[in-house]
């Protein structure tokens, strides 16, 4: 008898869980997107949601692609995306801001800077020692992220001129993962976003310009990519309400926190 | 020379055994000092660099009870419909060879499929809901190939017995044969479950990926094995994704111990010890 | 009355399984088919390049690692999963014997994630320390899926030589065979179909396996020319390209799941055929 009751229980507390969702259903932000722009977009929900704890909000990653065709599918109510559109899918863009993004190397490297033609021969494969840039006897491990990463991409816009990245360049599908594997590998260099950068890595100055607040701000810098809102055309009061609070001071505070820098 | 040779199997037996001790025990050594109250009980902060996991606590429950409540129907019911009452020696083939290729079909194919079929298809939201469905799909190959030769193991005599007392088909399901293969069906039930619950590349693309404390099961949230893997491949805190693999870990040691302890006593029950 | 609407019932559970299956395969091949009109079937199996940007995606790379790692594993885990087997079924005592049940079991429950991080912080930098290379490799991915197949492998081979009829042995003890004799003429060649399907079905998890591969391996699309290099496989893919795809791309991964789905049910029909032919 006792089984019978515990089944009973159980698919009551089902059927309590259904009736819950009808009532929160009203009103919620489905926000989908670039792994990149996660956790800035998960700090800025946080802090809406202390004076707005009725909308449900939920972030959640999976890449830039995703966004375009989740938000594109009507799946999902913002799309974040960090690498520039080609503007053919008739969504508004919001600009969060930019991000920069560093080309790292192990503390121990003696090389601090490189020439941007370097660069691309390094990553093209046509560097492959370090001494051949004025460093040590060591062999080149190049470390990227995976193909369509917004990182990925805006490197190889700005750098590579699109030319292809070499064949047995690790491909790692993280930030963090990149980081440290710079971190453990002397011989290194690779790709990470600005916020990432501490002093477990060493950022590497591109035609003497190193990243920084300024540089990217003002555009000397030129290794950085956008951080994109996507919205459909017709959006959900809650979604304009989300979109016209980011641009106010608490807002900014939480950006300025995340190392995501406002245009010029 | 037998000794030799016994020294060599035994010694091998012994490594398989370190084997599982060296990484328990290291992820454990490394984890177990971040895990407190604190720990399981508060939710994350920045993406999980500090803070609890108290989130995706709830939302693997979620997925067990929700994953049993589908899968176990399903996967007992078919055993029960292919060893009483189908008569077509085909359909049993086929059915078995359909359900062997599930239990096989990687788990990365149930996320891609879950994410094709019930998201881009369907239109579902990004959901508990979802991602159990998928896991549910995944979870019953499993008890039902357990459920199915545990119940072929019941005594014949038993049944016939049972039906010469009067009883009905039905009533032979329900009083003679599953309580005789109800162990058989646990053990498998348990097996589907601890496999649904440690797995995350197949719900990686439906579940979503939030930090906040699911409410109903129609929220995204983020499973523990997924919140160790974005953890870990993210390198965002070493402390936190050893403290989560040790909790991962304990749950499952947990759900084994339990299990094999309560299966030594029904079975000491049923032989009448 | 009533007995008809239970079979009816419980038959369309059992139909579901037709149902769901039918459904993945019908999802798989239908997002793939736009990209096999687009590359060409024969490309996809032979061209080396897997470059998104510039449409060119061949798998051969990706087929020829995925296999190569998967044996690897095998070379790893059978030897030492059939020794285990032995040891457990046939040379230790009772209590031994449950002491090792709960043991495979945790193994088995262990998550994947949980032996990828295991062998993201452990075995890499070993490998990088004593073996060479930068750590990321197809050895470290194939001894991290040889200790995942290792539970799968050892409970099945255990079923196999546990199901030799006692008689055999009595017979074999009988004509005054040793111990070890009977293990290796008779307990084996009698149990071989049991552990070649575990073997099988280990190979099948090796190959499918996502994540604690993609944690370990490094990814890069090329055919490893020794085991030091990376390499990366079908599954890990799928998972590390799946959030960027777009349009061809996008097909182009689920043509990913159909080579998977293929190769999984030939070692399905494998074992079939295993059973059928010897009758167990």
């Amino acid at each position: 008898m006792k089984k019978k009751y515990i089944i009973f229980s159980l698919i009551l507390a089902l059927g309590l869980m259904v009736l819950i969702q009808g009532n929160a259903n009203s009103e919620e932000i489905n926000i989908i997107g670039s792994s990149s722009i996660q956790p800035v977009c998960e700090d800025l929900v946080e802090e809406y949601k202390k004076n707005r704890s009725e909308t449900d909000i939920t972030v959640q990653g999976g890449g830039s692609n995703m966004a375009i065709k989740c938000v594109d599918a009507d799946i999902a109510d913002i799309g974040m995306c960090s690498k520039e559109l080609d503007n053919e899918y008739g969504f508004t863009e919001y600009e969060l801001g930019r991000e920069g993004i560093v080309v790292a190397v192990n503390p121990s490297n003696n090389i601090s800077d490189l020439s941007a033609e370097e660069l691309k021969c390094i990553f093209n494969g046509n560097i492959t020692n370090w001494n051949q840039v004025g460093g040590e006897n060591k062999s080149i491990n190049v470390f990227v992220r995976e193909e369509g990463s917004g990182t990925l991409d805006a490197f190889k816009t700005i750098v590579m001129n699109q030319t292809p990245i070499l064949n047995d360049a690790i491909v790692f599908n993280s930030q963090g993962s990149i980081k440290q594997a710079i971190e453990q590998d002397t011989s290194s260099i690779g790709i990470v976003s600005l916020s990432y950068l501490d002093d477990d890595i060493k950022a590497l100055g591109i035609d003497g310009i190193y990243p920084t607040e300024e540089s990217i701000a003002n555009g000397s810098y030129l290794l950085q990519r956008p951080f994109l809102l996507l919205i459909k055309d017709d959006p959900s009061n809650e979604t304009l309400d989300f979109i016209n609070w980011i641009n106010s001071s608490d807002a900014e505070d939480i950006l300025d926190e995340n190392k995501i820098i406002r245009g010029v | 020379m037998d000794l030799v040779k016994k020294i060599f199997f035994t010694s091998s037996g012994m490594i398989t055994v370190a084997i599982l001790l060296v990484i328990v025990s290291y992820i454990l050594i490394k984890g177990l000092p971040f895990i407190d109250f604190e720990f399981i009980f508060s939710n994350p902060i920045d993406s999980g660099k500090s803070g609890g996991i108290f989130p995706m606590i709830i939302s693997s429950l979620y997925l067990l009870v929700l994953t049993a409540l589908i899968a176990v129907p399903v996967g007992v019911g078919s055993a029960i419909y292919m060893t009483q009452y189908c008569k077509s020696n085909t359909f049993v083939k086929v059915v078995r060879f359909c359900s062997q290729t599930l239990s096989a079909i990687p788990s990365i194919i149930y996320g891609l499929f879950g994410f094709a079929f019930l998201i881009m298809f369907l239109k579902l939201d990004w959901s508990l809901f979802t991602a159990s469905v998928v896991l549910a799909i995944m979870s019953v190959p499993t008890i039902f190939q357990v459920s199915e030769i545990s119940i072929d193991s019941v005594p014949k005599e038993l049944i016939e017995a049972s039906f010469g007392l009067g009883a009905c088909k039905s009533q032979a399901i329900t009083s003679v044969i599953l309580p005789s293969a109800i162990s058989g069906i646990f053990t498998g039930i348990i097996l589907a479950l601890t496999r649904a619950i440690s797995e995350a590349a197949a719900v990686m693309y439906v579940v979503g990926s939030t930090f906040t404390v699911p409410l109903s099961i129609f929220d995204a949230g983020r499973p523990l094995p997924l919140h160790l893997y974005i953890l870990a491949s993210e390198g965002v805190s070493a402390d936190n994704a050893y403290a989560t693999a040790s909790v991962l870990i304990i749950i499952v040691l947990v759900i084994t111990v339990f299990s094999n302890y309560c299966l030594n006593r029904y079975q000491n029950k049923m032989e009448g010890l | 009355m009533n007995e008809k609407i239970i079979e009816k019932g419980l038959l369309s559970i059992t139909l579901c399984l037709f149902v769901i299956i039918s459904l993945i395969i019908i999802f798989l091949v239908h997002e793939s088919i736009p990209a096999f009109t687009h590359f060409g079937l024969i490309r996809i199996f032979t061209d080396m390049r897997w470059i998104p940007d510039l449409n060119l995606f061949g798998m051969l790379p990706m087929i020829v690692s995925s296999l190569l790692v998967s044996f690897l594993a095998l070379v790893f885990a059978v030897p030492l999963s059939l020794t285990t087997a032995i040891y457990i079924e046939e040379l230790s005592s009772i209590s031994i014997k449950n002491l090792f049940k709960p043991i495979i079991q945790t193994l088995a429950g262990i998550p994947s994630v949980v032996y990828g991080f295991f062998g993201l912080t452990v075995l890499i930098p070993l490998i990088r320390d004593f073996v060479g290379g930068d750590g990321f490799s197809v050895l470290a991915a194939s001894i991290v899926l040889a200790i995942m197949i290792l539970p799968t492998i050892i409970t099945l081979s255990q079923d196999a030589i546990r199901n030799v009829p006692f008689e055999y042995k009595q017979a074999s003890f009988a004509l005054g065979s040793t111990h070890f004799q009977t293990i290796s003429k008779i307990i084996l060649p009698t149990a071989l179909p049991g552990i070649l399907t575990g073997i099988i079905l280990g190979l099948g998890r090796a190959v499918g396996e996502t994540l604690a591969v993609l944690m370990v391996i490094g990814n890069v699309n090329q055919i490893p020319s020794s085991i030091l290099d990376s390499a990366r496989t079908l599954t890990s893919n799928i998972a590390l390209e799946m959030g960027y795809a777009m349009d061809i791309h996008y097909n182009m991964l689920f043509v990913n799941g159909v080579i998977l789905f293929v190769i999984i049910v030939v070692l399905m029909a494998l074992t079939m055929c295993i059973q059928h032919k010897w009758g167990c």
